[in-house]
This record gives C-alpha cells, sequence and structure tokens, in this order.
C-alpha cells in the first residue's frame, strides 16, 4: 500500500497532494466476461490514478497542533503553579528560616533556636543545625572562659603582689603599735579590728594567688568515685544541716584518670556547697544527684601536645609562648635568608599557630630544632592535601608528629592519636535541685568574683573549680532552669 | 674593717623596708636598707650581717637570683626570702635554693620578730659550727645533722622514707636549737591533709613565740606521735627517731622529693 500512495507539492509554493494508484488486474471475471472480454495472457487491464489535495487536512493538523501546544503549555504552567506552591510551603519556607537562622548565628547570635516541628530530613537538619549552635555556644564559652581566666588569672597574681606590699606596711604597723600600747585598752580594742580585718584581708588575697596559681597539678592516678566519696564524708554535715540529701549514683566500670586528687576533692566539696546553698535552708530539704560514668569521644581537638623533642632529644616545647594557655612547641625556621621561630598549636587537630617569621613554601626552606639546628623536614614525603614539605618531631612515648612547612595549609598528622579511635573520658554530673541559675547569669557564673551569694561568698569558687578542670584538660559545662535546679557536667579525660 | 651589722633588708618597696627598720630596731637590732639587689651587692661590700632579709621580686633581678649571685660569692650569711606571691610553691623553691626561712607577706611585726630571732639564732650556730670546724672539733658539738637517707626541707623540718609506702616527718635539731626550750607543741590529728611547704604544727618555746613547722611533703596524716604530743622534750631529745610528729601517706612523693635537700649530700 505504501509503494501505491505518496505525498506530494504540484508546486513548491502549492498545498500538499496525496496521490493513491491502484492497479486494475485481469481477474477471471473480466476475461470471461461477454461484453468486452480481455485477452487471458494480459495481467494488469489500467491503473486508476486518483489525486486528493491535502489543503483542508493540513489546515486540521495544524489547528491541533496549536490547540495540543496551548493545552500542555498550560497544563505545565498549571503544574508548575502547584507544584511551585508546594515546594515554598514545605522546602523554601525551612530552607529560608536555615537561611536566616545561619545569618543570626554568624552574626554572633549562638542562642537562636529553629523550630523543630517536623519529622523528615528538613526537620533533622533543623535538630542537627540547633545542635551545632548550641555545641557551639559552648565551645565559645569555653574558649572565652579560658582566655578570660588565663589573663584574669595573671592579672590577679600581679594584683596580688602588689596589695600585699601595702598590706604588709598595714599589718606590720597595726601589729607593732598593738605590742606597744598593751597599757591602753582602749587603743588595744581599735587596734585589734585593724589587725584581725587586715589578716583577713590576707586571707582573700591568699586564696586569689591560688586561684591565679599556673602551676603544674600534682597528679597522679586516682578514683574518681573515691575522691567524690570522700569529698561527700567532708561536706555531710554542712549537707545534713541544710536537709540536703546527696544521692550517689557512681558507675562501677570507671575508670582511673591521672588528676591531682586534692584539688578534684576541692571541686566536687565546692560543688556539693554550692549546691546545697542553691537548695537554700527554707527550701525544707533537696537532692543532689551525683553520677559518674565512662564515656569516649574523638581525640582530633582535644589532645595537648605536652612532650616534643627533635631528633637529638631537645625539647620544643616553649613555656614562654602560650597558646590558649599551654606552652606551644617551638621550631626554627630559615627561608629566603631569613629566619625565626614559628609557636605552633599545642592541641593537635587545632591551628592557633603563631608565626614569627612568613615561610617561603620552596624546597629552599629550612625547619629545624632552635636548639641544635639539626633538621626536622621529612625528605621523602610531601603534604597530601597542598604538596609542600612537611617537618616532624617526637612525642617521648608517642610517636611522631608531623606539619605541612605551609603557612596556609593546615594539614598536620598524630598517627598514634589519628589511628587511635575515640578518646576515653570519665564524666561526673552533679545534679541539684536548687533554685537554678538564669539564663542570662550563666555565662558569667565562671568569672572570678561573681557571686550570687551576696556577702556570703567570695566569687572566686566556681572560677578556681573552672581553673582546676581546664588544668587537668577537662570540661566543665552547666545546664540550669530556674526553679527546676542546676547539673554541672565535668568531663576529665582519662590518659593524661 | 667592715662595720658589722645585724640585718640587711633588701626590698624595692619603701613602706616594707621602713617596718623592718621599725620593729627590728624597736628590739635593739641593727637595721640596713636596700631597696635593690645591686645596692645590697653595694652594702655587703662595705659592711658584714648577720642575716639578710631578701624579697622575691625585685625590679633588678629577682631574689633567688640575688641568693645564687651570693652563693656563688660565697658570702655565707644567711638569706630570709619575703614575698607577695606567697604561694606554697614559692615558699619550697626559695628553701630550696637555700634560704634558710620564708615569710609571706604581709606578716605581723610578731612573725616577722619570730623569723629573725631564728635567723640569728641559725647565723650564731653556723658560726659556732665554723669555729668547731676550724678547730677540727666535729660539726655535731653545734647541733646534729640530719641523718643520711633522710630529706629535708630547708633546715628546719625532715622527711624519712620508710618500707611501706607512708613517711615519717619530723623537725631538725637546728631548727630546734634556733628557737628556746620547747613549751608546747600544737599538731594536727589523724586524717587531716598536710601541704608541702605549709604550716603542719606550731611550736611555742619558752619566750612565747609560736614556731610555724612547714611540711616537707603532702599527704594524709596516719599517725601523731603521742610521745612527742604529750612530752615534747622528746623532739629535743631525739628530734631524728624518737621524735617525729607524723606517719604521713604522702600523695605526690616522687614529684615532691625533687624539691627537697637530701641529707646524705649534706654530708660529703
Amino acid at each position: 500500500m505504501k509503494d501505491r500512495t505518496r505525498v506530494f507539492r504540484v508546486h513548491p509554493d502549492s498545498s500538499r497532494t496525496l496521490g493513491i494508484i491502484n492497479p486494475i488486474y485481469n481477474t477471471k471475471s473480466c476475461a470471461q466476461a461477454a461484453c468486452h472480454a480481455h485477452p487471458r495472457s494480459q495481467v494488469v487491464l489500467g491503473v486508476l490514478d486518483v489525486t486528493l489535495p491535502l489543503a483542508a487536512v493540513d489546515q486540521d493538523i495544524r489547528q491541533g497542533r496549536i490547540e495540543v501546544g496551548i493545552f500542555a503549555v498550560s497544563a505545565i504552567l498549571a503544574l508548575s503553579v502547584i507544584i511551585g506552591l508546594f515546594v515554598t510551603r514545605w522546602v523554601a519556607m525551612p530552607v529560608r528560616e536555615l537561611v536566616a537562622a545561619t545569618r543570626h548565628v554568624a552574626g554572633g547570635d549562638l542562642n537562636y533556636v529553629i523550630p523543630e516541628t517536623r519529622d523528615d530530613e528538613l526537620g533533622t537538619l533543623a535538630r542537627s543545625f540547633n545542635n551545632m549552635t548550641h555545641k557551639l555556644s559552648e565551645a565559645r564559652l569555653q574558649l572565652f572562659q579560658s582566655d578570660k581566666l588565663a589573663s584574669l588569672g595573671r592579672l590577679a597574681a600581679g594584683v596580688a603582689h602588689e596589695i600585699n606590699n601595702p598590706l604588709t606596711g598595714v599589718l606590720t604597723y597595726s601589729s607593732f603599735l598593738l605590742k606597744r600600747t598593751k597599757d591602753q585598752p582602749e587603743v588595744q580594742e581599735d587596734l585589734k579590728v585593724i589587725v584581725r580585718e587586715t589578716i583577713r584581708c590576707r586571707e582573700i588575697v591568699k586564696s586569689l594567688l591560688d586561684f591565679a596559681r599556673q602551676s603544674v597539678p600534682k597528679k597522679g592516678p586516682a578514683d574518681v568515685n573515691e575522691i567524690i566519696e570522700r569529698a561527700a564524708l567532708v561536706t555531710e554535715n554542712q549537707l545534713a544541716l541544710n536537709h540536703v540529701k546527696l544521692v550517689k549514683a557512681l558507675g562501677a566500670e570507671v575508670p582511673l584518670v591521672t588528676v591531682d586528687a586534692n584539688q578534684m576533692q576541692q571541686v566536687f566539696i565546692n560543688l556539693f556547697v554550692n549546691a546545697a546553698d542553691a537548695i537554700g535552708p527554707e527550701a525544707l530539704g533537696g537532692t543532689i544527684t551525683v553520677t559518674t560514668s565512662h564515656l569516649k569521644l574523638s581525640p582530633v581537638g582535644i589532645t595537648q601536645i605536652k612532650k616534643a623533642q627533635c631528633p637529638k632529644r631537645h625539647s620544643l616545647i616553649n613555656a614562654e609562648v602560650r597558646i590558649d594557655g599551654k606552652p606551644s612547641i617551638r621550631i626554627k625556621v630559615v627561608s629566603g635568608g631569613n629566619e625565626g621561630f614559628i609557636y605552633r598549636d599545642p592541641m593537635y587537630g587545632q591551628t592557633r599557630h603563631q608565626f614569627g617569621i612568613a615561610p617561603e613554601a620552596t624546597k629552599a626552606t629550612q625547619v629545624m630544632c632552635p636548639e641544635c639546628s639539626a633538621s626536622l623536614l621529612v625528605d621523602a614525603a610531601s603534604c597530601p592535601d597542598c604538596g609542600s614539605a612537611i617537618f616532624t618531631f617526637e612525642v617521648p612515648g608517642k610517636g611522631m608528629v608531623e606539619g605541612c612547612t605551609n603557612r596556609q595549609c593546615t594539614w598536620q598528622r598524630w598517627a598514634v592519636v589519628d589511628e587511635s579511635g575515640e578518646r576515653e573520658f570519665v564524666e561526673v554530673r552533679v545534679r541539684d535541685t536548687g533554685s537554678g541559675i538564669a539564663q542570662e547569669e550563666l555565662p558569667r557564673i565562671f568569672e572570678p568574683f561573681y557571686s550570687t551569694k551576696g556577702q556570703k561568698g567570695t566569687g572566686l569558687g566556681l572560677a578556681v573549680i573552672w581553673g582546676i578542670i581546664d588544668n587537668h584538660n577537662g570540661t566543665i559545662i552547666v545546664e540550669s532552669q530556674v526553679g527546676a535546679g542546676t547539673t554541672f557536667v565535668i568531663r576529665i579525660p582519662v590518659e593524661p | 674593717m667592715k662595720t658589722a651589722r645585724d640585718i640587711l633588708v633588701v626590698d624595692d618597696e619603701l613602706v616594707i623596708t621602713q617596718a623592718v627598720v621599725r620593729v627590728c630596731g624597736a628590739e635593739g637590732m641593727s637595721v640596713d636598707v636596700a631597696e635593690s639587689a645591686a645596692a645590697a651587692t653595694a652594702r655587703l661590700a662595705r659592711c658584714t650581717y648577720r642575716l639578710i632579709i631578701c624579697d622575691v621580686m625585685m625590679a633588678d633581678v629577682d631574689g633567688f637570683q640575688f641568693l645564687a649571685d651570693l652563693g656563688r660569692r660565697q658570702v655565707r650569711t644567711p638569706v630570709i626570702m619575703s614575698t607577695g606571691m606567697s604561694t606554697m610553691e614559692n615558699a619550697v623553691k626559695a628553701l630550696y635554693a637555700g634560704a634558710i626561712d620564708f615569710i609571706p607577706k604581709p606578716f605581723t611585726a610578731d612573725e616577722l620578730l619570730v623569723a629573725v630571732r631564728r635567723g640569728l639564732h641559725y647565723a650564731r650556730l653556723q658560726d659556732a659550727a665554723l669555729a668547731a670546724s676550724a678547730t677540727k672539733r666535729p660539726v655535731s658539738l653545734a647541733y646534729v645533722p640530719c641523718p643520711a637517707k633522710y630529706y629535708r626541707l630547708g633546715y628546719a623540718s625532715w622527711v624519712s622514707l620508710e618500707g611501706t609506702g607512708t613517711v615519717l616527718v619530723g623537725v631538725s635539731d637546728l631548727f630546734l636549737k634556733t628557737v628556746d626550750a620547747i613549751q608546747d607543741v600544737r599538731l594536727g590529728a589523724v586524717g587531716e591533709e598536710v601541704v608541702q611547704g605549709s604550716s603542719c604544727a606550731t611550736i611555742t618555746s619558752t619566750d612565747g613565740l609560736d614556731h610555724g613547722v612547714l611540711c616537707p611533703v603532702s599527704g594524709r596524716i596516719v599517725e601523731v606521735n603521742r610521745g612527742v604530743a604529750s612530752t615534747p622534750a622528746v623532739m629535743e631529745r631525739d628530734p631524728y627517731f624518737e621524735g617525729w610528729l607524723y606517719r604521713v601517706l604522702p600523695s605526690e612523693l616522687q614529684y615532691e622529693l625533687q624539691q627537697l635537700s637530701s641529707c646524705s649530700s649534706d654530708r660529703l
């Protein structure tokens, strides 16, 4: 049939024409008919050729196309509008909220919280976002405290020293007068007050100095549960007087930690007494719950490099330049004719290095021990991140630490720590049913001299606690709700 | 011939030096003042002193360096250190560096006088020991040094390791010789914590003065010597054996031994 039809144009400009040819075969009736019989040998008798103009059909097709096109376009548009509305409602708005939240957070408002109303991926995203800002604000607070307390500690030590000198004048002269005026009872009474109050000043300054003491704690392996038991024993009477019950939920399998047991005991005593004060005598009783548990967290960013040495065993640790209060690792760099020191961040995984020289990222840059100038460069390897030369130093007993000579590059590797998996911590929670701490006061409670107890406290207790925990490479955070109580969470690394 | 004076007080704070002049001067002692280590050195070139009271933090050199300089120049005058940074660490450090005593600032007139009197006694005993060695008589005529294998904090208190993990703590004969006869001893109780460099017992001498004994180690008291508590004179009779004060379970022994002087090396 296909061979017998054809579509053609009579003239290139004319409309299409359909031509159909149909051959007329010599059938039996044709050959035998009486009228005009055809010879039997003839096969085809003739051809019927029909030509039909397709102008009308073409018109219809065009019409149809336009209609279908219009329908399709309007259907797509309508569908897009509907989908668009749905997307706006279910995706764009929450994402916009997230974007707004990131702006708030970037602007410094870490208390911004997105409503976590949904159960889908966006809900999960909102929850992890809130979690992230929460952790970020905790970390920032910790960092802020650490910086502030370090500088306040130095300030306190300086101030204590300065105050003690004039105080010596007051105390020696007043006590000297007291000795020399034994026959004048009316003067004696007044002088005794001066001496007594000056001695009180001396005790305050002494506690300030104790707080400011930057000394290394005297650490040894100790059982946190045992320390808590001892602290409980010491505070027993005081708690009983306030009708406060101390509930101990001490974990059975808490590993030993390397701590200064005396200092840690002081931490718990302070926390228990604070909790009892928070509960108060008018509350007619309350409960302090202390729990201990064993915990595992990733070590990168929280492990301090405390010993570092060159191949000839000279120590690279520099106590004069401190980063975040911790002695830095000093290495000498000779680059482009200049030489200087780089003080590396002792917290492995962090990069708050201080550069006394800007090393060029060329082959000619030398990295060496400040003491003996032994090279620290690793010949056979280069930085996997940026391809620059790398250097290495030994942490005695804990393998090699490697770093990149490129100032812009943050790559570092400490195989022992990287491969050690998660780091173990002992977590202690001290929860009380006391009056709680107002949200706006929380960021300030670890500051020296910040006290909510008015005349009763010196405002040094929590600052001292913070200093001790920081000295043990631990962390302390506080969660509180006014009227419901406060929880202090302390984490101490199991490996020192 | 150098002028002989009693006390040289070295401090860059005028109020301190004047207070020392007033308090000690009233007791009839001759006191000179130097406001810096350099001035003190100049004074030492002109005069001899029986005792030096020296601040740790001074404008030019710190007190520890001054002490080391005195040692190098073989000045044998005993030194009492004093500082506004009155921490246990500084006390232990000063005593290890060779100071005979440590007075934390601020001090009362009595606290100053007690330390000065002991210091002057010490100087006398030292002179006697020197004179004795010049005549080849044994030192122990002046005082009994602490036995070998003991450790001492300054010259005042000693610690002796027992095989059982505990240590005995006591007061040296030299310290007892620098105070008048003992009238009374106030001791801590079993279970109490003691801290290296802070006072753990108070000895009252017959002249009515109170003398604090700085503990040589930190730890918990597990036993108090009842013999000493009832008859304090036991300490004077046998300061190193019968006259011990406490049996202590030390908390940081290895660390703290590094801050103590070994009595064995005294005998070399």
